[in-house]
């Protein structure tokens, strides 16, 4: 093994399961997550002896993930919706079904925003840099997916975080 | 709890969840790159080799008129312009300078004809010239003189990869120099034909 495949794989290892648990959280299916992962990690190979100088190649892989997985998600919600049809809600062992319902009903942008927001506590300004948009129509992605989800979930949309 | 509170929790919960088998996809991720090195440097052989004969056999004076050739519209449509035929909308909101100078925000349809015509509908602030634009296909490849009576005047037409799927099309630069045609057409375009 070379330098610089020890040294991705040490990459690899530490933040591999973060970027599958990220993309899960806008694409809601670990094959598709796992997938889309890896997939950020290829290219991060692909162009490793320019990403390795950057100060955080972690940062740019996750942006690739999180970019990928909302193109995904888009493409999904499309056929979905072209075939007149709506996914059948999952037996989703894991947490609320009703977050996860609500959460699976949003745009793939505002699912993404509200993952970087919530889950990955980054602040907008960062989320909106991971996604390549404006401060500004991050502010509204996240407004929008907690209206919605108040109103899916029967909460005060208003009450929470002051987002600035 | 609040709104947000619960968010977090239930994000945190529903997250932890997911155990990745990571060494199975460590090597998956090698092979992958490995696979797709070998692809890319056959390619790179083939292009290289191309750009040889290019070079040698048909001459550089030739090659440079072939860049700036016009498009010619017209003639018997081929499959690939039968696929892309149609209408396309796109919304373009962004904060990129060139959008912003030349007032490009807002909804897009452009249509492209069987005949090689490129038709245009722009936002009511974009004061360029909507007509009078054709495009080529070649293989995978879409050539496109869009703009060039003014946001792109005194450019070469721009060369973009095509890609049709589920409705959506995606068009990625190889090489243009307008920016602002590349700000437009890189926007995620969803087929409307049939639509209305």
């Amino acid at each position: 093994m070379d330098a610089t495949e020890a040294e991705y794989s040490w990459l690899f290892r530490e933040e591999f399961p973060g970027v599958v648990r990220t993309a899960y959280l806008v694409l809601h299916d670990q094959a598709a997550a796992e997938d889309v992962a890896q997939e950020a990690f290829t290219q991060l190979l692909l162009n490793w002896s320019k990403i390795a100088r950057y100060e955080r190649p972690s940062a740019w892989v996750r942006r690739v993930a999180i970019r990928l997985a909302v193109r995904v998600a888009r493409r999904d919600r499309l056929r979905s919706t072209l075939l007149g049809w709506l996914e059948p809600p999952r037996a989703d062992r894991h947490a609320d079904l009703d977050l996860a319902a609500a959460i699976r009903s949003l745009p793939p942008r505002q699912r993404a925003v509200v993952a970087l927001y919530y889950y990955e506590d980054k602040p907008l300004t960062e989320v909106a840099s991971l996604l390549g948009c404006s401060h500004s129509t991050a502010k509204v992605h996240l407004f929008k997916a907690r209206q919605r989800l108040a109103a899916l979930l029967g909460a005060d949309h208003r009450q929470g975080d002051s987002v600035a | 709890m609040s709104l947000d509170r619960r968010v977090r929790d239930e994000l945190d919960a529903l997250a932890s969840s997911i155990q990745p088998d990571v060494e199975a996809n460590l090597q998956a991720s090698l092979r992958r790159v490995s696979s797709r090195s070998r692809r890319r440097g056959a390619a790179m052989v083939l292009a290289f080799a191309a750009v040889v004969v290019t070079v040698v056999v048909i001459g550089p004076g030739m090659f440079q008129a072939f860049r700036s050739n016009p498009i010619q519209p017209g003639g018997v449509a081929s499959p690939a312009i039968e696929r892309l035929s149609g209408r396309y909308t796109a919304t373009v909101a962004s904060d990129d300078a060139e959008i912003l100078r030349q007032a490009m925000n807002g909804e897009w349809t452009i249509e492209f004809g069987d005949d090689g015509i490129l038709g245009v509908s722009a936002p009511a602030d974009f004061t360029g010239t909507r007509t009078g634009y054709s495009f080529e296909i070649t293989g995978d490849q879409l050539r496109t003189d869009l703009f060039s009576a003014d946001v792109c005047s005194g450019l070469i037409p721009g060369v973009y990869g095509w890609e049709l799927a589920d409705g959506v099309l995606t068009l990625t630069v190889l090489e243009d120099a307008c920016a602002g045609r590349t700000a437009l057409l890189t926007a995620e375009w969803r087929s409307t034909t049939g639509s209305e």
